[in-house]
């Protein structure tokens, strides 16, 4: 037998996705069964396939998980207004990104969200689009269990105090310095892997 | 403080406003900052598309489950379904007859006149059948009582003084003979508690509810005359 499920609310969900632990990743994955019907209406609207689409959804539903726990998301809207309106830009740059010559598009890392002087903000880029993300993602994976997954948590937006309740370290201090020790290691990890490319 | 630290305290939004200010201004002019800013928003984008990686594997491997959105339309078309449901089973059971209904339909069909082929029955009770039959009850009634004044013992006497009794709903002494009959072990097959249910039935007392539930349950179990009304009538 199916079970129906009923839907959260929002602030259900929000309150759930800023608990942390087990209640977040319950929640996360309700978010994002909540308006999966949304990938079917993007492919039709935006004529892209449904992996493309799929792909947009999953990354529009993480950085609205991102946009709540750093409180970013200030309840003016709904939360479903909010994950369509930051889905649909996504399938928008895809559209672009499709209409265009796709070797020449940039990797990907976005600097738009962030608060940058203009001329910072293009150097930073210039320096981005001659790396090698493939290279890094790959130097990432040799990391080391754990400090992989400490990259990860940071990616992923968890802060240095959920970081340590989560791989047990004593203080959100020692899980800061244990997270900028990971970084170091990978930095130097790419940096040998490139000049020996080079 | 290595680059890094101090990278990661202006992404972080740790840097005090004038801090943030010259640190934005020396990424434009170190290379050394710039690069470790580059690598640190390169880190953090990658470990985001690895997180991506994972969820929209866990979260597309799943089969989508369906969800019910808690709209009003959705409790209105509960709700109306359960009152459904409800007016159902009301009307069903308004069209069920209730167990006085089905006794009044036996009292009428099956007790409106007696059987007169028992040759062995004296002539008092062959009259007073024939009046009862007639629809002279009183007058049955008077016979049948002047008998067993002589013949306390007549079983069939006792039955019929009862029905007679019954028929002119005088159920207090028409129970009254059913349970005199009810209590003779010597009968093969008793009809008293069969008909003292009946009787019970139509006086519908309060206290003749749970007395009509023993009493049918005893005419089921113990296989006797009215068996087959006593079970329906127990439904």
């Amino acid at each position: 037998m199916i079970l129906l499920k009923r839907a959260l609310s929002d602030s259900d969900l929000i309150a759930g996705i800023k608990a942390g632990g087990n209640l977040r990743r319950n929640c996360e994955n309700r978010l994002y069964e909540q308006y999966q019907y949304l990938i079917r209406e993007a492919t039709f609207k935006h004529k892209l396939s449904p992996d493309e689409c799929a792909s947009a959804y999953s990354d529009a539903v993480l950085t609205v998980i991102e946009h709540l726990t750093s409180n970013r998301f200030e309840g003016r809207s709904g939360l479903k207004t909010y994950l369509y309106q930051i889905f649909y830009n996504k399938c928008v740059d895809l559209v672009r990104k499709n209409s265009t010559n796709r070797e020449s598009v940039h990797q990907g890392v976005s600097l738009e969200d962030l608060v940058l002087p203009d001329e910072t903000r293009t150097a930073l880029q210039n320096l981005m689009t001659e790396s090698d993300l493939t290279l890094l993602r790959e130097r990432l994976a040799s990391l080391g269990d754990k400090c992989r997954q400490m990259v990860l948590a940071w990616g992923e937006g968890y802060s240095d105090e959920e970081i340590a309740q989560h791989l047990q370290y004593q203080t959100a201090a020692v899980a800061k310095t244990s997270r900028l020790r990971c970084l170091e290691r990978l930095r130097a990890l790419y940096a040998e892997s490139k000049s020996r490319r080079s | 403080m290595n680059e890094l630290e101090q990278v990661d305290r202006f992404f972080q939004g740790e840097m005090p406003e004038t801090e943030r200010r010259k640190f934005a201004e020396a990424l434009k002019t170190d290379p050394e900052l710039a690069s470790a800013a580059a690598f640190y928003l390169q880190a953090r984008h990658v470990a985001r598309q690895e997180v991506l990686a994972e969820k929209r594997k866990q979260w597309e491997g799943q089969p989508p489950r369906p969800v019910v959105q808690r709209s009003w339309i959705g409790y209105a078309a509960g709700l109306a379904a359960v009152l459904l449901v409800v007016l159902g089973l009301w009307f069903w059971r308004m069209q069920e007859p209730s167990r006085r209904e089905l006794a009044d339909a036996y009292v009428s069909q099956e007790l409106q006149t007696l059987g007169t082929a028992m040759s062995s029955r004296s002539d008092t009770l062959q009259q007073g059948i024939g009046l009862y039959n007639q629809g002279k009850l009183p007058q049955a009634a008077q016979l049948f009582d002047a008998w067993l004044v002589q013949h306390a013992t007549d079983s069939d006497a006792q039955r019929l003084a009862g029905l007679t009794a019954l028929r002119q709903k005088h159920y207090d002494q028409a129970i009254e003979h059913f349970q005199h009959l009810s209590r003779r072990a010597d009968l093969y097959a008793n009809p008293g508690p069969f008909y003292e249910a009946l009787a019970r039935i139509q006086r519908n007392r309060p206290e003749d509810a749970e007395a009509v539930e023993s009493l049918l349950k005893r005419v089921v179990q113990e296989g006797l005359p009215g068996k087959a009304e006593a079970v329906e009538w127990m439904k």
